[in-house]
């Protein structure tokens, strides 16, 4: 392929400093865990040497990579040439690439650089990574993609009838869809306790050591000495309790700062169709997505959600990009306030009108075959608990008028909505979620009859869309009566092979 | 654009799968041998026999499961695209527009080539269902569904 291609314009390299830049994401990703398994591993390395001899190693490679990597702004597409040993020459057309994501932290802004991710639909890496280049190198990449975009835009408008063209200016252009606030940022931390796991394998690993151990128990200690006359189990219990309240702080705490680094002035706009999106207090990521990418959305109000009254709008793309292999973009709103969701929703797809859905309830015995469910679930456990240790946990059976209101609960928030644009499906108690899939996203329809179903006569349908997270909530929806989904799963299936998919 | 009602698989496709499941199913009598040989002490003609018989068992069983598999399996294709009824006990309705299929491809394993049978796996770009496979059709059955389907999706996208 390298030996075709012959470039039409002059190559471009990257910005001098990008050796330091490269050798720094090299650093991340050798050095940390070796360095941690030095500090903490207790007994010591026969030597240094080895750092030496990897970071040496490490920054011939970075100059090698930086003075092989060289690409072009062809017409239609982005050429990169990489690599001395085993060389790579990618051609991304312009109208393929789906995502442009811009990172900016501190030690970029001090050379007014910047790394650019380049997405396409299909694989689980970023096409490009061009790590890193000045301010006017990404100006002319984004005027280039932006360019072929717009083109693409209106050849696509006057093909596809099912999408409204928006030759009209929308009123909102220009100013951001959304605008997340200061608090709106503290509330996500708050709720989101993303410094759980981070924290209790940094704990973890300290207690490794002995001296730090001997350390945090007398600090525990100290903390109660000064107050006499407790028994041994009272100033244990003491103890505990002021660490549990601690680390709850500290996770708090952690997981706020974690919220402002990530979403600081969290701004999303829309431009020319496409999503634009730009946060972070110090690493600034700025990310740009095709509406028209856009799979399923997601709105979420958890039981914590409610409690500072937001709820939270994320969506599903077809890239298969992961937050391993480079910068995700999920977010449409981190937070926000519940009234302001289905105007956001509808200003970003016009067909997607939350606040006029027809929500229609499963079926009657929706919580009876649940409460059966669970009861399956859960008496063998307590069986199993009350022959093995001890017969009083035979008493927890009394509380099955929990998982009793949980059944209930549960079938009165399930619910769906179908429309010509759109089928949804919401459920949960705690964690409430609803999922909307725009029927030109529907890939496969499938109705599934359990024998349990077979014998209420009911059916459970659900619908597969491209680049999903089977784990998340998405449209499934059981328990529905037989004559009800055969219609729906009819309808549904007209409604499909009508409308053409669009990557 | 050809359509048909439901229909089952190809007849030869029985006799395949249930030869195969004689084959595999060899793999129970391994353990039932080990365990009454060399476990249980017992002497090697009964221990024959009861790892023959483990294979038998298992041989029924799971060769009377393909049979109502077999027989519940049916297809049919529509002016809106493939539909497959399949599974015995949780059963599913799968529905494959023609307009969202991405590509098809035939295989045909070795003995599958001696009965003329075909396997054809459509993908889509779905994630549980990124490829969906229909398996027993004979090998015309089997092109003729690829060429179809594929006719007409190319006719709608263009």
């Amino acid at each position: 392929m390298s030996e075709t291609f012959e470039p039409q314009t002059e190559a471009k390299r990257l910005h001098p400093s990008s050796p330091l830049f490269i050798f720094i994401e090299a650093v991340k990703k050798l050095i940390v865990p070796l360095v941690g398994s030095y500090f903490l591993g207790g007994s010591h390395y026969s030597g240094e040497w080895i750092f030496y001899a990897i970071a040496i190693l490490a920054s011939v490679g970075t100059i090698i990579q930086y003075w092989f990597y060289h690409y072009w702004l062809e017409e239609d597409r982005i050429v990169v040439k990489s690599g001395i040993l085993f060389k790579s020459l990618r051609q991304v057309p312009y109208e393929r690439i789906q995502n442009v994501n811009i990172e900016k932290n501190p030690l970029h802004k001090l050379f007014k650089v910047a790394t650019l991710q380049i997405e396409s639909a299909s694989g689980s890496k970023p096409e490009a990574i061009i790590r890193v280049i000045n301010g006017q190198q990404v100006a002319e990449i984004q005027n280039a993609i932006k360019h072929a975009g717009g083109q693409l835009n209106t050849t696509a408008s006057t093909s596809n009838e099912n999408e409204p063209a928006k030759d009209i200016v929308n009123p909102q252009e220009g100013k951001p869809l959304l605008h997340m606030s200061v608090g709106d940022v503290t509330r996500y931390g708050c709720i989101h306790w993303q410094a759980l796991v981070p924290l209790a394998a940094i704990f973890g690993l300290a207690m490794q050591s002995e001296k730090l151990q001997h350390q945090f128990a007398n600090f525990l200690l100290g903390l109660v000495m000064q107050v006499k006359n407790l028994t041994l189990i009272e100033s244990k219990v003491i103890n505990y309790m002021i660490f549990a309240l601690m680390a709850m702080v500290a996770v708090w705490l952690v997981s706020m700062l974690m919220a402002h680094l990530k979403f600081h002035g969290f701004k999303l706009e829309e431009h020319n169709k496409k999503l634009h999106a730009e946060m972070g207090l110090l690493t600034r990521i700025t990310a740009n997505i095709p509406i028209k990418r856009i799979q399923l959305l997601r709105i979420r109000s958890s039981v914590l959600h409610r409690l500072v009254n937001r709820h939270s709008i994320s969506m599903e793309t077809a890239g298969g990009v992961t937050a391993q292999t480079g910068i995700v973009m999920r977010w449409i709103a981190p937070m926000i306030e519940p009234k302001h969701v289905s105007p956001l929703v509808q200003t970003i797809e016009p067909n997607i009108d939350l606040s006029q859905l027809k929500w229609q309830a499963l079926s009657d015995k929706a919580w009876w075959r649940l409460f059966k469910k669970l009861s399956a679930l859960i008496i063998p456990i307590i069986a199993i608990l009350s022959v093995t240790l001890s017969k009083t946990f035979g008493l927890a059976l009394l509380a099955f008028p929990i998982w009793l209101a949980y059944a209930k609960a549960w079938a009165k928030n399930a619910q769906f909505a179908h429309n010509q644009h759109l089928i949804a499906y919401r459920s949960g108690v705690f964690f409430h979620t609803i999922s909307v899939v725009k029927i030109n996203k529907i890939q496969t329809i499938h109705l599934v009859e359990s024998p349990f179903d077979r014998r209420n006569h009911h059916g459970q349908l659900w619908v597969d869309t491209a680049g999903s997270h089977i784990a998340l909530h998405h449209i499934s929806i059981p328990y529905l009566e037989k004559p009800e989904l055969i219609q729906l799963h009819q309808k549904l299936n007209q409604q499909v092979s009508d409308t053409r998919f669009v990557w | 654009m050809k359509t048909f009602p439901f229909r089952p698989l190809a007849d030869a496709y029985l006799p395949h799968t249930l030869l195969i499941t004689r084959l595999w199913t060899v793999v129970f009598a391994v353990p039932a041998f080990v365990l009454s040989f060399f476990a249980a002490d017992l002497p090697w003609y009964h221990a024959t026999i009861i790892a023959l018989s483990a294979w038998l068992l298992m041989a029924v069983l799971i060769g009377s499961y393909n049979k109502a598999w077999f027989k519940r399996y049916s297809f049919s294709l529509t002016t809106e695209g493939l539909l497959i009824n399949r599974g015995v006990f949780w059963r599913q309705m799968i529905c494959l527009p023609r307009n969202r299929v991405q590509h098809i491809d035939i295989t045909t394993g070795p003995l599958e080539r001696k009965r003329g049978l075909s396997q054809l796996i459509v993908h889509t770009a779905g994630t549980r269902d990124a490829s969906v496979t229909l398996h027993g059709l004979t090998a015309e059955d089997a092109a003729d569904l690829r060429h179809e389907l594929i006719i007409t999706n190319q006719g709608d996208s263009v």
